[in-house]
């Protein structure tokens, strides 16, 4: 309840006509009045100042129904869902940007990678220089977990959602599904096997769908069943929804965070007595005990924080020097790290943790 | 539809690269005003980014002059056995390395112009000037390559980073600096100049280099890495001399471009063996001198090479380019070389043409 109220807050502060006329009017004032004075380097220096707050408020309204978007989606996506995560950061599709050049932004290459690589890149580049306001991602079936970081995705399903900031126009269709525009979208990728020494890595062709159900509306699927659940729960309704609002894990999560993501570990993917890591978690994977993992990363101040709930003791392993670690509450495990200082490897283990790795 | 047509006017202004009036920056500023007041945040977030190009753009033709002035100045100061002068033109403002942001080949060879800015006083001048706009920014070198004997112990391995070279920074910036950025008293006065004294480097190599700052005017600092260099320097601000570095009469001068954002330009008769050094057979082009543009439309990279062969050969073939490379000789004889803008090609690009003119970078 108490997030509820934080993120309509957040909203409303965000797309208060007013609030923002009480922080941009003065700036605007001293722009006006650096340019009759001819004082051009002020000028210049405030209408930095002044794009960087009126950006500041165009993304806030452009994300100004997230909460919105995200119980729809939860409400549309598979009640066996382990895991999901939300991109609020408002970003334009440039296709000339490739992965590595997205290098310092994670968060975005986690967004698109996938999308990115389809196809050769076509469909992407059909979406050059459109906004897209949310994206939200989930997975299911996680199969082993790649202990290397970045960590390769494994061939579990998922589904992403692009909501745009206006209608996207985009190639003929290949097909339709259940009545909506479908294309298939086609990559040649690492098998996702566990990482192994000196062994070659094998690729395969992955398959995915995109749908186009709302004219702002894209979703990636690289499972049919997985699609074809989620339309129909969207055409007819759902009154169950993935991750009930009852998990321990969403007291834990930050829904304000322009990043923030949450995984309840299904039974399959948490070690079986006697295996290796039951008794004490080797992070990224999990121990017997581990109910879930929250993640909520700054972007805009560059401070990642992820949230492990479990009983049992952490192994430090890889963490250290990458992240601090707190045990300020009962079973719950604190890793938090600042990206500017550390680079983006505590957000691929982050991702990892969450099950997603990269696409490529 | 008023607004965006009243946004076409000023949106051809900065496309036909003039500058904006002071009518046309007043009513953009206004019609932003308008879009806030009404919470139309498409609308506001477009023209805020329209009218902070069109200010900068404004800003950039009022100091043009200016910084041209300024730069036939550095070239009377420097010492005659200059080989390489960079010259950030355009204003910038400094900041932190933002890992979020993609750089532009600009903005990555602006870095190289204000490396001596970064490594004098432990970083700490740096730190002091971040956030404020630097109007022209000029590297000048010399010796590349010749380390001092002292500089490192016999038999030690080649520090990775910047080579060895002789060099000031000239940092005009569009207000006043002052010295109370250094929190300390000047080490000592060189030539009557009160010079601030530390120790660091630019390459991997601890505390191997000694920098020299001190403020020429308010806004105007001088940072070398040469106590020679630096004393050569300021006895030519007090005592103009009628012969200069890189002389007007140098052929190179002919194919360069003085208006783009950044330039820079070198004379290899001093050290022809540097350009050379970089081919990866060694193969000697029989360069005389380059001159290199970043920053043209659309990010687009130019260098222009006075040599015997295609120098560029290497650089068009290497799949670090991705393609964007392409050379071409020009009646006149002279080498280009154009990169265009692609943003994976600006990174190898700034590298490798910084390091045509002296300053490479082992990695």
């Amino acid at each position: 309840m108490g997030r509820t109220l934080c993120l309509t807050t957040l909203a409303l502060l965000l797309s208060d006509p007013l609030r923002s006329q009480t922080e941009l009017t003065p700036l605007i004032r001293e722009l006006r009045a650096a340019v009759q004075d001819d004082s051009l380097a002020s000028a210049s220096e405030i209408a930095n100042r002044l794009d960087e707050a009126v950006q500041r408020q165009y993304s806030g309204w452009l994300i100004h129904d997230s909460r919105e978007r995200i119980r729809d989606v939860l409400q549309w996506l598979p009640r066996d869902v382990e895991s999901f995560w939300v991109n609020q950061e408002p970003f334009k599709i440039e296709p000339e940007q490739s992965v590595q050049l997205l290098y310092g932004r994670p968060a975005l290459v986690y967004s698109v990678d996938r999308l990115m690589s389809l196809n050769g890149g076509a469909f992407y580049k059909s979406l050059a220089n459109r906004t897209v306001r949310l994206v939200m991602a989930a997975t299911k079936n996680i199969g082993p977990e790649d202990r290397a970081v970045p960590g390769v995705i494994g061939a579990q399903d998922v589904a992403y959602f692009y909501f745009f900031d206006g209608p996207v126009h985009l190639p003929p269709a290949d097909e339709r599904i259940q009545g909506h525009s479908a294309w298939k979208g086609t990559a040649v990728i690492d098998s996702g096997a566990p990482f192994e020494p000196g062994v070659k890595r094998e690729q395969r062709e992955d398959e995915n769908w995109i749908i186009l159900p709302r004219p702002d509306l894209l979703i990636v699927a690289n499972r049919h069943e997985m699609l074809n659940r989620i339309l129909e729960q969207m055409s007819a309704g759902s009154k169950t929804r993935a991750l009930p609002d009852d998990l321990p894990e969403w007291t834990q999560v930050n829904q304000s965070a322009p990043f923030w993501g949450l995984r309840h570990y299904s039974a399959q993917s948490k070690p079986k007595p006697g295996e290796q890591g039951y008794d004490a978690a080797e992070l990224p994977r999990p121990d017997g005990s581990a109910q879930g993992i929250t993640v909520q990363f700054d972007t805009a101040n560059q401070k990642l924080e992820v949230r492990y709930l479990s009983t049992a003791p952490v192994a430090e392993g890889q963490l250290v020097g990458q992240f601090k670690i707190q045990h300020s509450e009962p079973q719950v495990w604190k890793l938090v790290s600042d990206i500017q200082d550390r680079g983006p490897w505590p957000v691929h283990f982050a991702m990892s943790m969450l099950g997603f790795g990269e696409y490529r | 539809m008023r607004r965006s047509l009243i946004l076409l006017p000023i949106m051809a202004f900065l496309m036909m690269a003039q500058s904006p009036s002071k009518t046309d920056l007043l009513k953009l500023t206004d019609e932003l005003d308008a879009a806030v007041q009404a919470g139309d945040w498409r609308q506001a977030a477009q023209l805020s980014r329209v009218l902070k190009e069109a200010v900068q753009s404004a800003r950039n033709e009022s100091m043009a002059r200016e910084g041209q002035d300024l730069v036939d100045s550095v070239l009377s100061w420097l010492p005659e056995d200059t080989e390489t002068l960079v010259v950030a033109a355009e204003p910038f403002t400094l900041s932190e390395n933002d890992q979020r942001k993609v750089p532009t080949a600009l903005a990555m060879a602006q870095g190289y112009a204000v490396g001596l800015l970064g490594a004098a006083e432990k970083e700490n001048l740096f730190k002091a000037v971040l956030g404020r706009t630097v109007r022209l920014a000029a590297l000048s070198a010399r010796r590349f390559g010749e380390e001092a004997p002292s500089q490192r112990p016999p038999d030690s391995p080649v520090p990775l980073g910047m080579i060895p070279y002789q060099g000031c920074g000239l940092y005009a910036f569009t207000q006043p600096v002052g010295e109370s950025v250094l929190t300390r008293p000047p080490e000592e006065t060189i030539m009557g100049q009160r010079t601030w004294v530390s120790k660091g480097s630019q390459n991997d190599a601890a505390e191997t280099e000694t920098y020299f700052v001190s403020f020429l005017k308010p806004e105007l600092v001088l940072v070398c890495n040469n106590r020679d260099f630096f004393s050569e320097v300021i006895s030519r601000v007090v005592a103009p001399s009628q012969r200069r570095a890189l002389p007007a009469s140098l052929q190179e001068w002919k194919q360069l471009d003085r208006t783009a954002p950044l330039w820079g330009i070198t004379h290899y008769s001093h050290n022809g063996a540097i350009f050379a050094s970089l081919s990866p057979n060694g193969k000697d082009a029989g360069a005389i001198g380059l001159t290199v543009e970043f920053g043209l439309t659309s990010g687009a990279i130019r260098a222009r090479m006075i040599s015997k062969a295609d120098p560029w050969k290497q650089f068009v073939d290497d799949p670090q380019f991705k393609g964007a490379a392409h050379s071409r000789q020009s009646p006149d004889g002279v080498w280009e070389l154009s990169v265009d803008g692609k943003p994976e090609a600006a990174l190898i690009s700034v590298f490798s043409l910084m390091a045509a003119l002296g300053f490479i970078v082992l990695v």
